[in-house]
């Protein structure tokens, strides 16, 4: 979920997952009321049947998978006891689990030593502890293989000291790897946030009560975090279930992989929609759960966002290996597959690149990102105007539909798509590519939406019309301006995350209409890293580019 | 009666601005479902007057407001301003069109305008647009802000401003459009104990100087009594008493007023005549009673006399705790009856607990009759 600077940089490096924390809301002034304005006689028309309109299309993919499945019959059963099924579910799980806990152990000290201690150049590190998440996943996993794959860059070196093979990157332990690197940083944001959230009287009570700094921690600061820990290790779980690219890439038997093999090659329709309810069920379950988790994550904010900073622990002799640490964790996550890239885009030069292609590539992605934010944050409109201003069931239902998509992995939504536009005139069309995506994307419009329309309260408007404005006049010369910013930094959101976007572009993609995303995909398939180099080294480029001047902003406001 | 029409029998004329009340609600009421949130209220704000409605939270005090500004819709009763009706019932004009100004709670200064611009947000564009015209409304933007004592903040934002500022810049918004009535919601609740009370005094100054009329919600008796002209005290939904500020101290309606405004105990007595029989003696009565009452004693009524030696024949009570707050104490003393009361003194004198005392009543007292 999004919000008007200076939070915004962490909203942005946040692809296609629910937004980390709901205290954006709560650090509007004390006077904001932000509890929706409940307006008499229900919601107007022009604005109910747009929103009923949106939320049925961006229901399509799950009516579509439910039909299948009632379709199919007794069939759907026997596909899913299968002993194949249940070996994927169980990768899945094993993977999701495996991740969480890892990104846990990897992010939690993280978090403490950049927001907690003396550690030099803090702020750098924080930001860099963040980036991995610019990386898209199946870059990052292509990174991974062309460094440590059989044709990879270490076995090319390594091959000159006798080193015939390395151990095989493929499968649990490679898929496993690069997903707790690139997804570390959702469970080092959300334990950040809540470290700075905490009160640090509580500790100095505890250490008042004779507890050690250790202790004081174990005992106290950790219990106080747990919320925290469980949703961020929840969002990197939610995404390894609904990730594509990386399982894909390192061949692993996962949900996605299953399904795009089942449709790709045996072309069994029927099997793939089976596999996709069910991996739709199991990220709704890690969805639920981690809406429940995060709402008592906000219990610590109870103080508010003015509470007394804690003073710094000093490192003393530890603070050479807190910075052996960080530098090793930012450098397998984000110096690994820049310098891997890098070192096989020097290599391409070589070879010559074709500028052409890539600029072409380039030109797709951004053009197809375009369109899809500009229907993303249009259709979004009605929907968020339902959830912020008109309380009750209606506004309720509204806001759940724009949770629903991320339920949806982008593999489930390029499915369905492709089969509703196999019967439509649109089949293999830009316009039904561009639905997809606005589709898939839709929740990280109508949450920036909703809340700057939350932000801005029905107090402003009834000022403006207390001043002699007109309703028109007052969303016109208040709610708009006052608005704009948010629904902007949204609409750049779905632009950055639509240039992203692998499954549904790699499905849905009008025959010869190559994407950045595209591109590096099927090269990555050929294992021609020299020409996936380049367009993944752009895309990481776009991506990192508002974060970081964003994060320049933040430092420059203080 | 249609909207906008005048008021049956009144003598004012077109454009609204005649004698009569500035504001006049007329059995406001408002339902949430099954429950009545405002039940039958009236108000009445004279021009130039400040009026002040006082309850404790959730009494509807904000929803009347809310009522009168037009952001609500009146499931009855009726609203003119300026002796023009502007709602009767759920038919109303809308909030633009009330002349009603309105500073709110949280202020609601625009954050995306400058104070100039936020000030001006009101101000009749005109049609021209033309030179001329911004001239005076940068001139109205200037007088505003010289008003409230803001001159040369033109060009801040509002999160530039302290919260002193930001509240006078939200009444200068409020005032420079000429409302006819100027509604304030609770606006210095936001503002630290500190600089509320200079703010409050400042705010007065300005209603004054410029002759406005105003109602002001507030759950502090204290803000209502020391700024108002009248005070309207709220209780579910209704005006119990509506009343200048000392008479409503003095002479409340009933007990929940009389303890709502201020500290009340009571003292059980017999009526007889303007004269009442109690521990503490005969004592004057403001009005006429007869048979068992209860003497409403605000503690600032009860003298105490040191009986310094130990050897005064009247002294009835002694003095068991004393608390010391600078401009006054409070002591508490039990009679010799047995009866606990509390006392309110200048900080001068020496009483101890411990010390026999002497106390009496002051003035003429106000009695209820006997509460079973």
């Amino acid at each position: 979920m999004l919000t008007l600077r200076p939070r915004a940089a962490r909203a942005t490096i946040l692809p296609g997952l629910p937004g980390l924390g709901r205290e954006e809301t709560r650090a509007l002034g004390a006077g904001a009321s932000l509890r929706p304005s409940r307006r008499r006689g229900g919601p107007p028309v022009a604005i109910l049947v747009p929103a009923v309109l949106v939320g049925l299309v961006a229901a399509l993919p799950l009516l579509y998978l439910l039909m299948r499945a009632v379709e199919a019959g007794g069939g759907v059963w026997d596909l899913l006891v299968r002993p194949r099924t249940a070996r994927v579910l169980a990768n899945t799980a094993l993977l999701a689990t495996a991740v969480a806990g890892a990104t846990t152990l990897l992010a939690v000290p993280l978090a403490w030593l950049t927001t907690r201690t003396d550690l030099p150049g803090r702020r750098v590190w924080a930001t860099a502890a963040a980036l991995p998440l610019v990386i898209p996943s199946y870059v990052g996993a292509l990174a991974v293989v062309a460094a440590l794959g059989p044709r990879g860059m270490f076995q090319g070196w390594l091959e000159r000291f006798g080193v015939e093979k390395l151990p095989a990157i493929y499968g649990f332990w490679g898929a496993w790897l690069t997903l707790t690197l690139f997804t570390y940083p959702y469970v080092f944001l959300a334990v950040r946030t809540a470290l700075r959230g905490l009160d640090p009287a509580l500790e100095e009570a505890a250490r008042c009560l004779n507890r050690g700094p250790w202790r004081t921690f174990v005992s106290c600061t950790l219990p106080q975090l747990r919320p925290a820990i469980a949703a961020g290790a929840l969002l990197a779980a939610l995404y390894s279930v609904g990730d594509f690219g990386v399982v894909t890439l390192l061949r692993f038997d996962a949900f996605t992989r299953a399904i795009y093999v089942q449709y790709g090659s045996v072309f069994n329709r029927a099997s793939a929609s089976a596999l996709a309810l069910l991996l739709v069920l199991f990220a709704a379950a890690l969805l639920l759960a981690e809406a429940r988790v995060r709402g008592r994550a906000s219990f610590h904010r109870v103080g508010g966002g003015a509470a007394r900073p804690a003073r710094p622990v000093p490192l003393g002799r530890w603070r050479l290996p807190a910075l052996a640490y960080c530098a090793g964790v930012v450098g397998l996550a984000l110096g690994l597959p820049l310098a891997v890239l890098g070192y096989w885009f020097v290599r391409s030069l070589g070879q010559g690149i074709d500028v052409a292609e890539l600029g072409a590539a380039a030109l797709h992605s951004v053009t197809l990102g375009g369109w899809t934010a500009a229907t993303a944050t249009l259709a979004a409109l009605p929907v968020a105007l339902l959830a912020a201003r008109h309380g009750g069931r209606v506004g309720a239902l509204a806001e759940r539909v724009g949770f629903l998509g991320y339920a949806l992995p982008g593999i489930v939504v390029a499915l369905a798509f492709v089969a509703i536009g196999v019967r439509t005139p649109f089949h293999q069309t830009l316009p039904l590519l561009v639905v997809a995506c606005a589709v898939r994307f839709l929740p990280q419009a109508i949450g920036a939406t909703r809340l700057s329309l939350l932000q801005i309260g029905p107090r402003l408007e009834e000022a403006a019309r207390s001043l002699g404005r007109s309703q028109a006049g007052a969303v016109r010369s208040v709610t708009v301006p006052l608005a704009r910013p948010g629904v902007l930094t949204g609409a750049a959101l779905v632009l950055l995350t639509t240039m992203k976007e692998l499954p549904t572009t790699l499905l849905l993609s009008p025959t010869g209409y190559d994407t950045l995303a595209t591109e590096i995909w099927t090269a990555a398939g050929d294992a021609a890293y020299g020409a996936a180099a380049a367009p993944a080294l752009l895309l990481i480029a776009v991506s990192a580019l508002p974060t970081l001047l964003l994060a320049a902003r933040d430092r420059a406001e203080g | 009666m249609t909207v906008g029409a005048r008021i049956a029998g009144g003598k004012r004329t077109a454009g609204g601005e005649g004698s009569g009340p500035a504001l006049r609600c007329d059995g406001l009421v408002k339902r949430y479902g099954t429950t009545t949130v405002v039940d039958g209220l009236d108000i009445v704000a004279e021009p130039g007057e400040l009026v002040a409605l006082l309850g404790p939270s959730g009494c509807g005090k904000t929803t009347s407001l809310r009522l009168i500004a037009g952001f609500e819709e009146l499931d009855g009763g009726t609203v003119a301003v300026g002796g023009r009706l502007v709602a009767d019932g759920p038919r109303g004009e809308p909030p633009e069109r009330r002349r009603i100004g309105m500073v709110f709670q949280d202020y609601a200064l625009f954050p995306h305008l400058s104070v100039a611009r936020n000030v001006a947000f009101g101000l009749p564009k005109g049609a021209g647009g033309g030179r001329g015209e911004g001239k005076e409304r940068a001139a109205r933007v200037a007088t505003a802000l010289a008003t409230v004592g803001l001159a040369g903040l033109e060009e801040r934002m509002p999160h530039q401003l302290s919260g002193g500022q930001q509240q006078r810049v939200a009444l200068a918004r409020a005032m420079a459009p000429k409302p006819t009535v100027i509604l304030l919601d609770e606006p210095f609740s936001n503002l630290d104990a500190e600089l509320r009370a200079s703010v409050r005094a400042e705010v007065r100054q300005i209603l004054a100087a410029a002759g406005a009329t105003a109602v002001l919600v507030t759950h502090d008796q204290e803000e209502a009594l020391s700024l108002a002209d009248r005070v309207a005290v709220m209780r579910a939904g209704r005006v119990l008493q509506a009343a200048g500020p000392e008479e409503l101290y003095h002479r409340p309606v009933d007990r929940w007023v009389a303890g709502f405004v201020g500290d009340a105990q009571f003292l059980p007595g017999e009526g007889t005549g303007r004269r009442i029989a109690t521990e503490l003696g005969d004592l004057p009565a403001h009005a006429a009673t007869a048979g068992p009452v209860d003497v409403m004693l605000r503690p600032e009524a009860l003298r105490l006399a040191p009986d310094t030696d130990g050897g005064d024949e009247d002294a009835n009570a002694e003095v068991l705790a004393r608390a010391f707050y600078g401009h006054d104490q409070l002591l508490t003393l039990r009679l010799d009856t047995g009866r606990i009361l509390r006392s309110r003194l200048g900080p001068y004198g020496g009483i101890r607990p411990g010390d026999r005392v002497r106390a009496s009543v002051r003035g003429a007292v106000l009695a209820f009759p006997r509460e079973e």
